[in-house]
């Protein structure tokens, strides 16, 4: 049988009773089961519990908006009961005490969940290399990384496995996979979606989003898991209504790129066709200046690294997880954590715990958050002129497994168009714009200033509906 | 041996009354069952976040104001690092930079200040049980919210520090912010302690102690610790700065941490939680909730005629100073109302076990049965009679003290007509302490006394009886 | 000296409880200086005067109120968060001593 691609038409035809919430689970799984043995997108696929949620659902009488719509779960989003690592082996075994406020909402509104995506360790890491449990190939090239650190839940989406994931971004992590596989991947405005359950990495800068095939669909995603939580915090009171609105008059910024971004050239081509192309709906294009944009990079991976180094003192083998027998306290936390933990965490938590050492504090780290103080205020000032800021997700197409894993410092710079959002707390979305001279999908991101998440997916909506970019499957599936 | 100045200063952990804990919604409040009282927030299981309840932010306000700290606009918590089985998180949320009370003093009470450097707000660890071979965490405590008070190094004796403590208690329990019941954990404290050869020489090396569990011991561990600290400097050799942890079982301190091994706790502001702005309007509020010091109420209470004793007594708790002024408000009357609070009220709640605001007899009442002494109808002995009554009553309507004398039948008998023949008959039977009077032995009218109120069962005026006594005894 | 020398990384790993062989640490200390001489670069930024953002929201007092949990709250407690641990005794998680026997 052959399935809807799309979120929204899945759902539709779900409620309408012209295919059955089993019947898409079965497909899901099918697919799966072709397609995920060369991609490895999943660390697991939980087919017996997504068939009995099936049943169940079919049984009654609730038809929430997302009913019959299977969904994958990066593996730092808790689901009670479910396993959870993180890619990590420190958590190996641990099973969710508790489920994530936006993972419980998808639920509750009809969704499906299918299993667990890969991902770099932690979220540290842009190409999911850094997981523990092996990598995942990108579906257009399975030599290609499929990009980090959402890079499963973007795979899973781009490979047609299933129609919605959710992703993290603390630093591009839902944008530059979604870039790198060709698909759509939202990182909403600071606060909008829930953070209670999401294992957390950089604090100040995580975000839970959709990744799905198209800006819609994201739209329809973030209307279920947006909204106000009192367990977080953080979380903002206002809530999310999705909008209509075309591109007609949408003032339309575009920055200069830092010269230490120098996209490719394909790349570059790329936007630009994309940038005309909003110009023929009718959008407003004009400049706008982000001075600060180039030291974003810098600025975000102290406080990342900071708020990392804390945020994994809790992983000790004590309450939860793994632990090494050892014989005396000081030992057992040595090894429990040199054992759990892979080489790039280890890195990030010295890194971060040198970042907040008394002494180096004032250099470092409140330097950053000096320096994210300017870049907030960029932001503003450029919204006061544009609606939308847009440029290329990532200056480079996704690259060979392999390539740069000895080389963080490499690594850490292909963050640098993604990182300045999660500063601001603004949202962001990656979508598809073409292909690069190797036939890699090209990502645009678009920029929107706080709580503007529904006028950046209409932006992104009229875009795909003018385009068929986000329509394109690579052949491996 | 050298004459040394000890200085010394407190750190002081409160646990403030609330109902739940400061970041989640488990009770503040635990059986004897550990790990009973948790949740994944308070557990530190992963991907959980804090959120403050607002009360603890309020009772840390009132109990600044109490202490008449400066209560900051603007504060923030703070994540302080460091790694310890009953630490879930690897980090304790707290305050660094920016506390929300700044200043404030301990009036000890006989014109002496210590002044307080800041309060911050923090949340409590569990605790480890250490046996042979393992340890064992319960984190039922786990969140509990706390203040922590730090006092400036203007202490110079033991006695002092105690005086410091007992002051921030009964101040604190006023504000009802804490139980501050040191045996039970809801105030501990941590002393910093050192030596030096005049007040004017600068500040020794500093030694911290911890584990001190009791008002008691407090002196105790400080008398030990400046003991041997100026051991140390009187044979010529040097403190080493390091933290020690008393030992009651033992009686002394022993090294816990060196400075070497001193701990970098990598503070930076939490980022789960934002910012806390308490508005006038806010502390004001608390500024209401602050009942009068209990140094005022000692000031009031001597200056009804009170002695100092009583009126340190009767100030101890707030429950006691609140019945003490109930009871003296309804009777017109400070001397029996102390008298009474003190001795009676107290024992009566003590046997009990029950807090003096729990008892069966209310101010009102014993104000009512100190009316009828006064009034003459029955004597101090009915009185008491009448007191237990209402105390021990069942459960269900009050008999009054008038319906209880009645009923006891304690009526005092006044009347000197039905009096005088029961005195001469005992003075009949009493013939020896009859001539030992005469002879001067004047403690023999006790006897005689005695005697007539045991004929009466206790229900003689014993002012009357005295009357007749000396009248009849006169030669 | 704001660079990390291969014995200040020991002391990093020892706050944070990690382990580094000799040649790791000399590698990660290697790592550590590039990186943190390119976190020199925000130097040439004049930052004088400027409010540090520490939060990514402009909220301020958000509290709970003084509440406890409700039969129909979602979250486990006590037993079932114990069980989570690795070892237990006594209804209570199980560490190694504090000092090795």
């Amino acid at each position: 049988m052959s399935l809807p691609r799309s979120a929204r038409a899945l759902t539709e035809a779900a409620a309408t009773g012209e295919i059955s919430p089993l019947d898409i689970v079965e497909g899901v799984l099918a697919r799966i089961e072709a397609s995920d043995g060369e991609i490895g997108a999943f660390l697991e696929v939980r087919a017996e519990e997504a068939r009995a949620h099936a049943r169940r659902l079919e049984a009654s009488k609730d038809r929430g908006p997302l009913f019959g719509v299977p969904f994958a779960i990066k593996d730092n989003l808790q689901l009670a009961g479910w396993p959870i690592t993180c890619a990590s082996r420190i958590l190996e075994g641990h099973r969710a005490a508790y489920s994530a406020t936006a993972v419980q909402r998808l639920v509750d509104a009809g969704a499906i969940p299918i299993g667990r995506c890969n991902m770099d360790e932690f979220g540290f890491g842009s190409s999911t290399e850094h997981s523990a449990f092996g990598i995942t190939r990108n579906p257009w090239n399975t030599d290609r990384i499929p990009g980090g650190s959402s890079g499963g839940s973007a795979a899973a989406v781009a490979s047609g496995m299933v129609p919605l994931a959710l992703g993290t971004d603390t630093g591009g992590s839902i944008r530059q996979p979604a870039a790198l596989c060709g698909v759509t991947g939202l990182k909403p405005t600071y606060g909008r979606v829930s953070r209670f359950g999401l294992i957390a990495f950089g604090s100040s800068l995580d975000q839970i989003g959709p990744i799905a095939r198209s800006a819609e669909d994201c739209a329809l995603a973030l209307s279920v898991i947006a909204g106000h939580d009192p367990r977080d915090a953080t979380s903002l009171p206002e809530t999310f209504a999705t909008s209509d609105r075309d591109l007609a008059g949408l003032r339309v910024g575009v920055a200069e790129l830092p010269a230490s971004a120098s996209p490719a050239a394909s790349i570059q081509a790329r936007v630009a066709e994309a940038i005309d192309t909003m110009s023929s709906l009718g959008a407003e294009v004009r400049p706008v200046a982000l001075p600060h944009a180039e030291h974003a990079i810098a600025a975000y991976y102290l406080v990342a690294t900071s708020e990392a180094s804390s945020n994994l003192s809790r992983f000790d083998g004590i309450r939860y997880g793994n632990r090494v027998p050892a014989t005396d306290l000081r030992t057992h936390y040595i090894e429990t954590r040199s054992a759990g933990f892979g080489e790039e965490a280890k890195r990030r938590i010295l890194l971060g715990g040198f970042a907040l050492s008394s002494g180096y504090y004032d250099a470092y780290y409140k330097k950053a958050l000096q320096v994210r103080t300017l870049i907030r205020r960029d932001f503003e000032a450029a919204f006061a002129d544009v609606d939308v800021i847009v440029g290329p997700t990532t200056p480079l197409a996704a690259f060979t497994i392999g390539d740069s894993i000895d080389d963080p410092l490499s690594l850490w710079l292909c963050d640098l168009l993604t990182t300045p959002a999660n500063l601001a707390g603004i949202p962001a979305v990656s979508i598809p714009c073409g292909f690069d001279d190797d036939g890699m999908p090209v990502g645009l991101q678009l920029q929107g200033p706080a709580l503007g998440d529904a006028k950046l997916l209409a932006a992104a909506t009229t875009f795909q509906r003018a385009t068929t970019f986000h329509d394109q499957r690579p052949g491996a599936s | 041996m050298t004459d040394w100045q000890p200085v010394i200063g407190l750190e002081v952990h409160v646990q403030l009354s609330t109902r739940t804990k400061l970041f989640c919604d488990c009770a503040n409040a635990f059986g004897t069952l550990a790990n009973s009282n948790t949740c994944p927030i308070c557990a530190g299981h992963p991907g959980v976040l804090p959120v403050p309840n607002e009360q603890a932010l309020l009772l840390g306000v009132r109990a600044a104001l109490a202490l008449g700290c400066d209560v900051q606009p603007f504060s923030k918590f703070d994540r302080k690092h460091y790694f310890y089985p009953d630490l879930p998180k690897g980090y304790q949320i707290s305050q660094y930079d920016l506390p929300f009370a700044l200043n404030g003093s301990v009036d000890l009470g006989d014109g002496r200040r210590i002044d307080l450097e800041r309060i911050h707000w923090e949340e409590d660890a569990g605790k480890s049980t250490h046996e042979a071979g393992y340890s064992l965490v319960d984190l039922n405590r786990c969140g509990v919210p706390l203040i922590e008070i730090v006092g400036k190094p203007n202490l110079h004796s033991p006695a002092d520090a105690h005086a410091f403590l007992d002051s921030l208690k009964r101040t604190l329990r006023y504000a009802t912010v804490s139980t501050c019941d040191m045996e039970k954990g809801s105030l501990r404290c941590d002393a910093n302690v050192s030596l030096r050869r005049t007040s004017d020489a600068p500040l020794g090396t500093k030694v911290e102690i911890k584990n001190v569990n009791s008002f008691k011991m407090v002196e105790r561990a400080l008398d030990f610790e400046l003991a041997r600290q100026a051991a140390i400097l009187d044979s010529g050799a040097t403190v080493a700065q390091e933290t020690r942890l008393w030992d009651e079982a033992r009686g002394e301190t022993r090294s816990m941490r060196s400075k070497e091994e001193a701990m970098d706790y990598r503070y930076f502001p939490e980022p789960d939680i934002p910012p806390i702005e308490l508005a006038t309007s806010t502390i004001d509020a608390q500024r209401e909730l602050v009942a009068e010091s209990w140094q005022t109420r000692r000031h009031r209470y001597e200056s009804a005629g009170l002695t100092a004793y009583d009126a340190s007594v009767l100030t101890a708790e707030p429950d006691i100073a609140d019945y003490f002024e109930a009871t003296w408000q309804a009777c017109d009357d400070a001397k029996q109302a102390a008298n009474w609070t003190q001795t009676d009220v107290l024992r009566a709640a003590g046997e009990r076990g029950v807090g003096i605001a729990e008892l069966r007899v209310r101010p009102n009442t014993l104000a009512e049965i100190i009316g009828l002494v006064q009034s003459g109808l029955i004597n101090f002995a009915g009185a008491r009679k009448v007191f237990n009554r209402i105390l021990d009553a069942n459960d269900g309507p009050c008999e009054t003290p008038a319906e209880a004398v009645v009923a006891l039948g304690v009526a005092q008998i006044s009347d000197p007509h039905l009096l005088e023949p029961i005195v001469r008959e005992v003075m009949g039977a009493c013939e020896k302490a009859v001539a030992d009077y005469r002879k001067g032995k004047t403690k023999a009218l006790d006897a005689l006394k005695g005697r007539i109120m045991g004929k009466t069962k206790g229900r003689a005026d014993p002012a009357v009886v005295g009357e007749i006594l000396t009248r009849l005894l006169s030669p | 000296m704001d660079k990390p020398q291969p014995t200040e990384i020991k002391v990093l790993a020892e706050l944070a409880r990690l382990r580094l062989e000799d040649q790791t640490a000399a590698r990660i200390a290697g790592q550590l200086e590039r990186i943190l001489d390119w976190f020199r670069s925000l130097d040439a930024i004049d930052t004088a005067g400027v409010e540090p953002s520490p939060y990514a929201v402009v909220l301020r007092n958000v509290t709970r109120p003084d509440e406890p949990a409700t039969a129909t709250d979602d979250l486990p407690h006590g037993q079932d968060i114990l069980n989570c641990g690795p070892e237990q005794t006594k209804d209570c998680y199980l560490v190694p001593p504090v000092l090795g026997s």
